[in-house]
């Protein structure tokens, strides 16, 4: 009876297996094509890439790429970006996705590790993980690239970001033209700020400031809103009752964006004191239509993960990388403007 | 007969065993990425983690509960143990882990047996305290800095076997000795059986119920030890789900859910097998969509596998019964 249950069990895993296998396939084929290609890549390297152990002395390489959560809209775009970069220059990519896990992400760069990577690009679900994957890397000299998040402290060889002080001037560079249309030219400013824990998310904060500061306004006040819409909220309303000259909000995300133009909405303001935010969410991009905010920056997942590739290509190759923060080995990765018509606006851009 | 039937007791059945052996050697057949060391070595890693915490929450399950608050518990196992691994050193930092492991297993036993609140009540709402109270002792990640303690679950003895591993087979035959040897464990298994049975026989059943909590409190203790290792970090959000992983593996081991009866190694063997197939829909390029839908069957075909068993099993004793009948009629 054992015997029965368990081959009855056996055989009904691998059935779920194989079904999956194929409907996989047969849903990205059905997308799109550079997506087919790379299956295809991946299959060939399932049964060829061990037997050449590697397979780099060819001059295709192997890729892989472990993935924060691929149920949300910017890991998708991400990936996008690493596979259609990944295609152009014939490298086969491996993918996993950590589910927001970070057990997962150990075992799942580890897996890749094992299956005999040439590099392995990282978008860590908790960046602290990272110098743990790092160290592994190292350990078979394997070049490890992180896109986003943070690099958690480890030893990586490069690590891509949005430009984030950048962001932050072009929101102030599209602020200054939006007061000067109104002829406004002194003032005061405030900034609603992230989780202090946040590092890339404050210099959004950073190059607002200089901008504004360059142009003569003067900063009232930054308040702490820990990313979040409600204490973003009671945040706008101290500013309100505490500093009625201000005339630009500058929040560090979009969900506290929102949250400030919500409650300059219902201090029936929405007009007179223009919010922006950052990212170019959904719901921000619907404010702006709405009114209620005036711009947001938006980042580009697909051109992060283009970037992923490409660097990693460069270190396997053993070629040294342009950092834009050499300190801190970031480079970055382009941002623009969404502006008060909800489109993406290529005019201002960083200095 | 007899000695089969008490064979069958004494050890459970060893239908994952099979399962697992079966499903490996089809892995190892079918991909090429499957036939090196290193994924076994990853799977059996990883598995161990998962496995050691089971091994507690086996004797939960065969009590007839469950503790949904391990996850939160390997957070501020997790969280502490980061902040005084500095200053105390690695076997200090791990005792105090273990104290502190049965201090939260004995809270969660005294709520559920002097104050009678359900298991699954009160382990909900420790689950909120206790990773509410990580994230007040250290709301932000640490990266663990000493290179010892990080080889407890990553090391290999002679380059083959995890240290992990092994780790959770010696913990895994102290749990079987508790279970199968002590009082305490036959008590544990009387009350999975019948509560009110255990009562009248003279079991100090709130006693045993503070001891179960306490056991899976020792187990998530040392679980954490290992998890904290693994990773090199621990911050307050971690590991959340855990205790799904966690009982899947203990009943897709065999231990009903409804208790009475259950083994500590076919946790393990459970917790290996559910590792094995996540790594094998990565190497095998499934979907990642399709490995949650995967890993929904799974969890349903867990949970649904004492019934499957009790229907396979009823067919047979029937089919056994015919033959015998028409045997006697001959």
């Amino acid at each position: 009876m054992k015997k029965v249950f368990s081959l009855l069990l056996a055989m009904m895993l691998m059935l779920t297996l194989a079904s999956c296998g194929n409907g996989a396939q047969e849903t990205q084929s059905d997308t799109t094509n550079d997506t087919t290609n790379t299956t295809a890549n991946d299959t060939t390297n399932d049964t060829e890439d061990t037997s050449d152990a590697g397979g780099s002395s060819a001059g295709s390489y192997t890729i892989g790429f472990s993935v924060y959560d691929l149920s949300n809209e910017y890991f998708q775009s991400m990936l996008e970006g690493v596979e259609a970069a990944a295609e152009e220059n014939g490298v086969t990519l491996l993918t996993h996705d950590q589910k927001s896990s970070e057990s997962e992400l150990v075992t799942g760069a580890t897996n890749l590790l094992n299956q005999g990577v040439d590099a392995l690009i990282v978008s860590p679900c908790k960046p602290e993980v990272m110098s743990t994957i790092v160290d592994l890397a190292k350990e078979s000299n394997i070049p490890v690239i992180i896109l986003d998040i943070g690099d958690g402290g480890s030893d990586k060889d490069a690590i891509v970001v949005s430009d984030m002080y950048g962001g932050g001037q072009i929101a102030g560079k599209y602020a200054l033209s939006l007061l000067e249309a109104d002829s406004v030219t002194e003032g005061e400013f405030a900034i609603i700020k992230c989780e202090e824990s946040a590092v890339y998310a404050i210099q959004r904060g950073e190059g607002f400031k200089s901008i504004m500061e360059a142009a003569g306004f003067t900063l009232a006040t930054e308040l702490v809103a820990n990313s979040d819409t409600t204490e973003a909220y009671n945040a706008m309303q101290d500013i309100l009752t505490s500093y009625p000259d201000v005339k630009v909000v500058f929040a560090e995300n979009d969900n506290m964006a929102l949250g400030a133009a919500s409650a300059i909405g219902d201090a029936g303001k929405t007009g007179e004191i223009l919010v922006f935010g950052f990212d170019g969410n959904e719901s921000a991009v619907e404010a702006i239509l709405d009114g209620t905010m005036s711009g947001t920056i938006a980042q580009q997942p697909v051109e992060i993960g283009r970037l992923g590739i490409e660097l990693a290509i460069k270190r396997i190759n053993g070629e040294e990388l342009e950092f834009d923060n050499p300190d801190t080995r970031e480079i970055y990765a382009d941002v623009y403007l969404i502006d008060s018509t909800g489109q993406p606006n290529h005019e201002f851009t960083v200095d | 007969m007899e000695k089969k039937r008490r064979f069958h007791i004494e050890y459970g059945d060893h239908g994952i065993l099979y399962a697992l052996i079966i499903f490996w050697l089809v892995l190892i057949i079918t991909n090429e990425n499957f036939r090196g060391l290193a994924f076994f070595q990853t799977i059996l890693t990883k598995a161990s983690l998962n496995a050691i915490c089971g091994i507690g929450m086996t004797f939960a399950v065969i009590s007839g509960a469950f503790d949904l608050s391990v996850a939160s518990q390997v957070a501020l196992n997790g969280v502490v143990l980061t902040l005084i691994l500095p200053n105390l050193g690695t076997v200090p930092s791990i005792l105090v882990i273990l104290l502190l492991g049965a201090v939260m297993g004995t809270i969660n036993g005294l709520l559920i047996s002097k104050l009678r609140i359900p298991s699954f009540i009160a382990t909900l709402a420790m689950q909120m305290a206790y990773r509410a109270l990580a994230q007040l002792i250290n709301s932000s990640p640490v990266v663990v800095d000493n290179n010892v303690f990080k080889k407890i679950a990553t090391y290999k003895i002679a380059g083959v076997i995890p240290t992990a591993f092994l780790i959770c087979i010696a913990l895994g035959i102290f749990g079987t000795i508790i279970l199968r040897k002590m009082k305490l464990g036959r008590d544990v298994l009387a009350i999975g059986n019948s509560r009110e049975a255990a009562v009248i026989s003279g079991i100090n059943v709130a006693k045993t119920e503070i001891m179960i909590y306490l056991i899976v409190g020792l187990f998530t203790a040392a679980s954490s030890v290992m998890i904290v290792s693994y990773l090199g970090s621990s911050n307050y959000g971690m590991q959340s789900g855990l205790e799904f992983t966690v009982i899947s593996a203990v009943v897709l081991g065999g231990t009903a859910l409804i208790g009475g009866k259950g083994s500590v190694f076919n946790t393990i063997v459970a917790a290996i097998f559910l590792i094995s197939i996540r790594s094998a829909m990565d190497s095998f390029g499934v979907d990642s969509y399709w490995q949650r839908v995967v890993e929904g069957i799974i969890l349903i075909i867990a949970f649904s596998i004492t019934e499957i068993r009790n229907i396979v099993n009823n067919i047979l004793v029937k089919q056994k019964a015919r033959k015998q009948l028409s045997m006697q009629k001959d």
